[in-house]
């Protein structure tokens, strides 16, 4: 937990102090990275993988540690988790975070 | 979530709209810049993808995608379909998404490329010019290694390599066949496209056998004495198929198939045996589609590309993605096809619509299905090396898992179809 906690604080104050700066920049970066999600989750109606957009700016990045920590195991996430560093972990949350879910 | 991350998530909110407005209003504008050609041909896991991506980019752009078919069957999931576990029509696709998007799909065949000129000729006459073209034309065949195997063996002794018209006759040859038959499957020397392919029809063939041909055969002569997920098929294969399933390594054939008699119905092994088949799957070895070879891409059977993001090595403002380029460890699947084109649709973005280009990263998951329910996989990432493309890291699915973890990944790669064929024809 304290682990978890470490990086969702680290995460979120590289977030504060740079976002400003660069938003745009960092939204287009997530959405670049996106293309690596998109191939599996969809952004409405799922089954099996849960859609992906929508989740809060934090939500997303708390749930990405838990499959750095081991306490999610799915091994293509654990793989997506682990291979992605915190400012990209947080380009994609904001770029998540400004797309709708789809209602289909 | 905890409450203090959730309060810290409360506080991050207001931030992050703000700004999520603010970079979107800043970022459409970009996006509706850029002018200039750009031609795509194969409209597969990689061309159909680069289309959509850049023309979604990029409305700007004059998007054109060349296929030869006007409605596409997808390699990946026939196998499927032969099992009896999807419908062929819930694997075939329309561009119609992709026309809606502002994509110029034409279906015909790519014949020419002059790359001085920038120029692609098509067989229905059509020149096309372009500042950046995209080669995606998957497979070709080698049908010289094996005798008297050609496109019109290929009628009879169907590769279904090349989804669509070869998968239906696959499928018909199995319905017809009698109980207690002989299959006889040739998988393809190295490299092919799709690693666990021929496995995962093998054990789809086997699954539909074992319910509705009572007695049947299938036997494997491999010109390999190895393949892509060996210990999970095989565990699968001594559960459900035990005697159904033979797998014959190339040292007890002399290679495997050498020469086959498609009027006959027999296949012929490297130390001469004679094997008489109800039904024959001969996959021949392969190279990349011709369109490339004729534009100067290829070094051999395959194209060698930059890895930072697939651009070829050999002719300016051309990419080569997909099954055709030589990305090493990175597998010739679907998936990989698809990883590629986001990476080339960023470069194609940045050269014509003042996008910026962003590092590469390349990913890959190849799902296969064994019996009902019974679903594994085999992934990686992978990074741009100085000349190659490299595994960053691995995964696989484990001997000995639960039915209910089984399940599961059967499940996720029902997702991955569908958002994975959305993707590529704009769909959904």
């Amino acid at each position: 937990m304290l682990k978890i906690l470490a990086f969702v604080i680290a995460t979120s104050t590289a977030f504060q102090t740079s976002f400003a700066a660069n938003d745009s920049e960092v939204r287009d970066y997530g959405e670049y990275l996106a293309g690596e999600c998109s191939a599996c989750h969809r952004d409405g109606a799922n089954e099996t993988i849960p859609p992906i957009v929508g989740y809060e700016v934090l939500a997303f990045i708390e749930l990405m540690e838990t499959y750095r920590n081991g306490e999610r195991q799915n091994q293509a996430m654990v793989s997506v988790a682990k291979s992605l560093d915190k400012e990209q972990i947080k380009a994609l949350a904001v770029y998540f975070a400004s797309v709708k879910p789809k209602e289909n | 979530m905890s409450k203090l991350s959730r309060r810290n998530f409360n506080i991050m909110l207001g931030a992050a709209g703000a700004a999520t407005a603010a970079s979107t209003a800043i970022g459409s504008f970009a996006y509706a810049q850029g002018k200039g050609k750009v031609v795509v041909i194969g409209g597969g896991a990689g061309g159909g993808t680069v289309a959509h991506l850049v023309k979604k980019g990029a409305p700007g752009l004059d998007v054109t995608l060349v296929e030869a078919n006007a409605q596409y069957t997808t390699c990946f999931f026939s196998n499927l379909y032969l099992g009896g576990f999807r419908s062929f029509d819930s694997i075939t696709h329309s561009y119609d998404g992709l026309k809606k998007l502002g994509v110029k799909v034409v279906t015909d065949y790519a014949t020419g490329v002059d790359s001085a000129r920038k120029t692609v000729t098509l067989r229905g006459g059509t020149t096309l010019s372009y500042d950046k073209l995209v080669l995606a034309p998957g497979i070709d065949f080698k049908w010289a290694g094996i005798e008297g195997y050609d496109d019109e063996a290929a009628k009879m002794m169907p590769h279904a390599y090349k989804a669509g018209v070869q998968t239906q006759i696959l499928k018909k040859q199995l319905e017809a066949m009698k109980a207690g038959g002989t299959v006889i499957m040739a998988p393809p020397t190295n490299p092919f496209r799709c690693p666990p392919g021929p496995y995962e029809r093998a054990s789809m063939i086997a699954a539909y056998l074992k319910a509705n041909k009572p007695g049947s055969k299938l036997i494997i002569f491999d010109p390999k004495p190895k393949f892509s997920k060996q210990a999970l098929f095989q565990e699968g294969w001594q559960a459900h198929y035990q005697d159904i399933i033979e797998w014959v390594p190339p040292d007890l054939t002399g290679g495997g198939v050498k020469k086959v008699d498609a009027k006959a119905m027999t296949v012929t092994t490297g130390d001469g045996e004679t094997v008489k088949a109800d039904v024959a799957n001969i996959i021949p070895a392969q190279r990349a589609g011709k369109i490339v070879h004729v534009a100067g891409c290829s070094d051999g059977d395959w194209c060698p590309i930059n890895p930072e993001d697939f651009s070829s090595t050999k002719v300016k403002d051309i990419y080569v993605l997909g099954d055709a380029s030589i990305a090493k460890k990175m597998p010739k699947s679907g998936f990989s096809a698809n990883s590629q084109a986001k990476v080339v649709a960023n470069s194609v973005l940045a050269a014509l619509a003042g996008k910026k280009k962003f590092p590469a990263r390349y990913r890959n998951t190849c799902w296969s299905l064994i019996s009902e329910n019974n679903g594994i996989k085999v992934g990686a990432a992978y990074k741009a090396g100085a000349d190659k493309v490299d595994v960053s890291s691995k995964f696989i699915s484990k001997t000995g898992e639960t039915e209910e973890m089984r399940k599961q990944t059967f499940e996720e790669s029902l997702d991955w179809y569908t958002a994975m064929t959305n993707e590529m024809f704009a769909k959904g």
